[in-house]
C-alpha cells in the first residue's frame, strides 16, 4: 500500500474518532492500532514494547513532580499569599492588579509546568478580588487566560518534556531556550495592559489606598520563599547541578517544605495535591502511549518519509513551508488541546522540520508559543474555560479581552523566526 | 447488580490511585535523596534511573482508571455536546465499546510482555530486580481501565433512575 493512501485511510479514521469524541488518548492509538493492521498486522504484536518503553523512562519522571510541585503551591495557599505579596510592590504600575496577574502568572508558571494550573491559581484568588474592586472584567479574564499560558513556555514546563523526549531532545537545553522568549513575551503582555489602561483609563479603578515601604517589606515574607524555591529549582537545572528530573524532585520536596513553613500543609491537602498529580498525570501520559503507538505506525507506513520527501518536491521555500506550519498550528490549535495537538503532530512535523534545516530547539519553542495561542483561542481554549468557569463572564467576553495576546504571541513567532538566536543563545551560552 | 459492580470499579480503581499515590512519595523521596547524596555526599544511588521509571509505571498505570472515573481523560466535544440526549447516549456506548477494545488489546499485550519476562527470568540491569512482576503492572493498570470503561458503559446503558 501506497503511504499516500495509509495517510488517507488514518486521516479519515483519526478524524471520524476524534470528531466523534472519543478520549484522545484512545482515539490515538486505535489509529495507530488501525494503522499497525493495515501495513503489517503481525507489528501489533509490538504496541506492548511502545506503551512500557513510554513510560518507563528517567525524562519522563519530571512530568509528576513538576505537576505535584505546582499542585503542592495551589492548594497550600502559596499561591495566594504570594499574589498579595505581588500586589504592594505592583500597586503604582499603570494597570495594577491587572499586572500583578501577569507577573504572578509567569513567577507560578516557573513553579508549575501547567498553563491550566496557571490559569486556575491566579484566576481563583485574582477574580473575586477585581471584581470587588471595580476593575473591567474583560480586562480582566484576558490577563488571566493569556497570563496562565506563559506556564507551558516559562520552564519547568510539561510540554518541553513530551516534546524532548519525544524528538530527543535535551530538555535542560530546551528549558532553557523558553526563558528569554517568555520574559519577552510576559514584558510585551504588560506593556500593552500598561498602554490599553492608559488609553482607556476607566478599564481600572482609582486607587486610593496608600502604600508604604514598610507595607513592602512586610510582603516580602510571602515572596521570599516562593522565590528562593523557583531559584533552586532552575538555578539548579542551569547550573548544570541538577537535571530537569532532579530539579522536578527536589522542587516538590521544597515545596512541601515551602507549604509547611507556611503552615499549609495539612492532610487533605497532602492527598488532594497527590490524587490531582496521578490523575493529571495519568491523562498526559496515557496521551503519550496512544501517540507513541500512532507514531509506530506512521513510520512502520513510510509516512513521515514520504510527506517529507513529497514537500521537497514541492521545491517550496523553507519560510514558506514553516508559514503553512504555523497556520496549520493555529487552525487546529483551535479544535484539539495543546498537549493532543503537539504528539498528534509532531510525528509528521517534525521530520519536516529537520529536513527543512530548522534548528530542533528553536522549533521546540516556537511550537509552544504556538500551542499557547491554542489555549486562549475558541472553540477549545482550555483556559478560556477555566477563566469562564471561575469569573462566570460569557465565553466571549473572556475570549475577546484574550484576543490581543494572541496577537501578541503570534508577534513573537515573527521575532523568534527573525532573530532565532533569541532562543537559541541561551542554551548556547550555558550547554 | 448495576450499582455493585459500578461500585467495585470505582473502589478498585481508588486503590490503584492510592498506591500510585504511594509510589508518586517514593519518587520525590529517591530524586531527592539522590540529589543530596550526588552533591553532598559523592556517594550516589546507582540504581536511581531504573527505579524511576518502574516508579513512574505504578504512578501512571495504576491511576489511568481513576482519572476516567474522575472524567481527566481529555475529549474533543465541541461537536458531541450539541447532540441530542438519545444519540449522544449511543454515541458514548460507541466510545466506551472502542475503549474497551483498545485497553483489552492492551492488557493481553503488556500482560504477554510480563509473561515472557516471566519466561524467560530475565531482570532488569542495574538493580538486578525480576522485571516480570514490575512489568505486570502495566497489565493491571489497563485491566483497571478496562473494568472502569465497563462500569462507563453499564451506567450509559442502564442510568440510574
Amino acid at each position: 500500500m501506497s503511504w499516500e493512501l495509509a495517510g488517507a485511510i488514518y486521516l479519515v479514521v483519526m478524524t471520524l474518532l476524534l470528531v466523534g469524541g472519543v478520549w484522545i488518548a484512545i482515539a490515538l492509538g486505535v489509529v495507530g492500532v488501525v494503522g499497525l493492521l493495515i501495513v503489517n498486522p503481525s507489528l501489533v504484536a509490538g504496541i506492548e514494547s511502545v506503551a512500557w518503553n513510554t513510560i518507563e523512562s528517567f525524562v519522563l519522571t519530571a512530568v509528576p513532580l513538576f505537576l505535584f510541585m505546582g499542585a503542592v503551591i495551589m492548594n497550600s495557599g502559596v499561591s495566594a499569599r504570594f499574589y498579595r505579596g505581588l500586589t504592594p510592590w505592583l500597586a503604582r504600575v499603570p494597570g495594577g492588579l491587572a499586572q500583578s496577574n501577569i507577573v504572578a502568572c509567569s513567577i507560578f508558571a516557573a513553579l508549575c509546568g501547567s498553563s491550566v494550573a496557571t490559569a486556575a491559581a491566579i484566576g481563583a484568588i485574582a477574580i473575586p478580588e477585581m471584581r470587588t474592586r471595580g476593575y473591567d472584567m474583560r480586562m480582566t479574564t484576558g490577563t488571566l487566560a493569556a497570563g496562565g499560558t506563559l506556564g507551558i513556555l516559562i520552564p519547568p514546563s510539561i510540554p518541553f518534556i513530551i516534546y524532548g523526549s519525544t524528538v530527543g531532545e535535551s530538555v535542560g537545553r530546551l528549558f532553557t531556550a523558553g526563558v528569554v522568549p517568555g520574559v519577552i513575551l510576559t514584558l510585551a503582555f504588560m506593556a500593552f495592559l500598561g498602554v490599553q489602561v492608559w488609553l482607556h483609563p476607566g478599564l481600572v479603578p482609582r486607587e486610593t489606598g496608600v502604600v508604604t515601604w514598610a507595607m513592602r517589606l512586610r510582603a516580602l515574607l510571602d515572596l521570599v520563599p516562593v522565590v528562593l524555591l523557583i531559584v533552586l529549582v532552575l538555578g539548579g537545572i542551569y547550573a548544570g547541578v541538577m537535571t530537569p528530573t532532579e530539579a522536578a524532585g527536589v522542587g516538590a520536596a521544597g515545596a512541601l517544605a515551602v507549604a509547611a513553613l507556611y503552615r499549609g500543609l495539612t492532610w487533605p491537602v497532602l492527598k488532594r495535591s497527590l490524587l490531582e498529580t496521578v490523575r493529571a498525570n495519568a491523562m498526559i501520559l496515557f496521551i503519550v502511549i496512544g501517540a507513541q503507538i500512532m507514531s509506530f505506525a506512521l513510520v512502520s507506513a513510510g509516512i513521515p518519509r514520504g510527506v517529507v520527501a513529497a514537500i521537497s518536491d514541492l521545491s517550496a521555500s523553507r519560510w514558506m513551508v514553516f508559514t503553512f506550519i504555523v497556520v496549520m498550528y493555529l487552525v487546529l490549535g483551535c479544535l484539539v488541546d495543546a498537549l493532543s495537538l503537539m504528539l498528534l503532530t509532531l510525528p509528521v512535523v517534525f521530520p519536516i522540520v529537520q529536513a527543512q534545516g530548522f534548528d530542533p530547539i528553536w522549533f521546540g519553542v516556537v511550537l509552544v508559543i504556538l500551542l499557547e495561542t491554542g489555549l486562549i483561542t475558541p472553540p477549545v481554549g482550555i483556559n478560556l474555560f477555566v477563566i469562564q468557569g471561575m469569573s462566570g463572564e460569557p465565553l466571549g467576553r473572556v475570549a475577546a479581552g484574550s484576543f490581543p495576546y494572541v496577537v501578541l504571541m503570534l508577534l513573537a513567532i515573527v521575532l523568534l523566526a527573525f532573530f532565532p538566536g533569541l532562543a537559541l543563545w541561551l542554551p548556547a551560552k550555558m550547554f | 447488580m448495576r450499582d455493585r459492580f459500578v461500585g467495585f470499579a470505582a473502589a478498585l480503581n481508588r486503590l490503584g490511585a492510592a498506591v500510585a499515590c504511594v509510589a508518586l512519595g517514593a519518587l520525590v523521596v529517591l530524586i531527592t535523596l539522590q540529589v543530596v547524596r550526588r552533591r553532598l555526599l559523592g556517594a550516589p544511588i546507582v540504581y536511581t534511573d531504573e527505579v524511576s521509571g518502574y516508579l513512574l509505571v505504578a504512578v501512571t498505570f495504576l491511576s489511568l482508571g481513576y482519572a476516567l472515573q474522575h472524567g481527566d481523560h481529555i475529549q474533543v466535544e465541541f461537536l458531541t455536546g450539541r447532540l441530542a440526549p438519545r444519540r449522544l447516549r449511543w454515541l458514548r456506548v460507541s466510545w466506551c465499546l472502542i475503549g474497551l477494545g483498545f485497553t483489552g488489546l492492551l492488557t493481553v499485550r503488556t500482560a504477554v510482555l510480563a509473561l515472557d519476562s516471566a519466561r524467560l527470568g530475565a531482570f532488569s540491569i542495574t538493580s538486578q530486580v525480576p522485571l516480570a512482576p514490575i512489568q505486570a503492572v502495566a497489565p493491571l493498570g489497563f485491566a483497571l481501565l478496562f473494568l472502569q470503561l465497563a462500569a462507563r458503559l453499564v451506567e450509559t446503558l442502564w442510568p440510574p433512575r
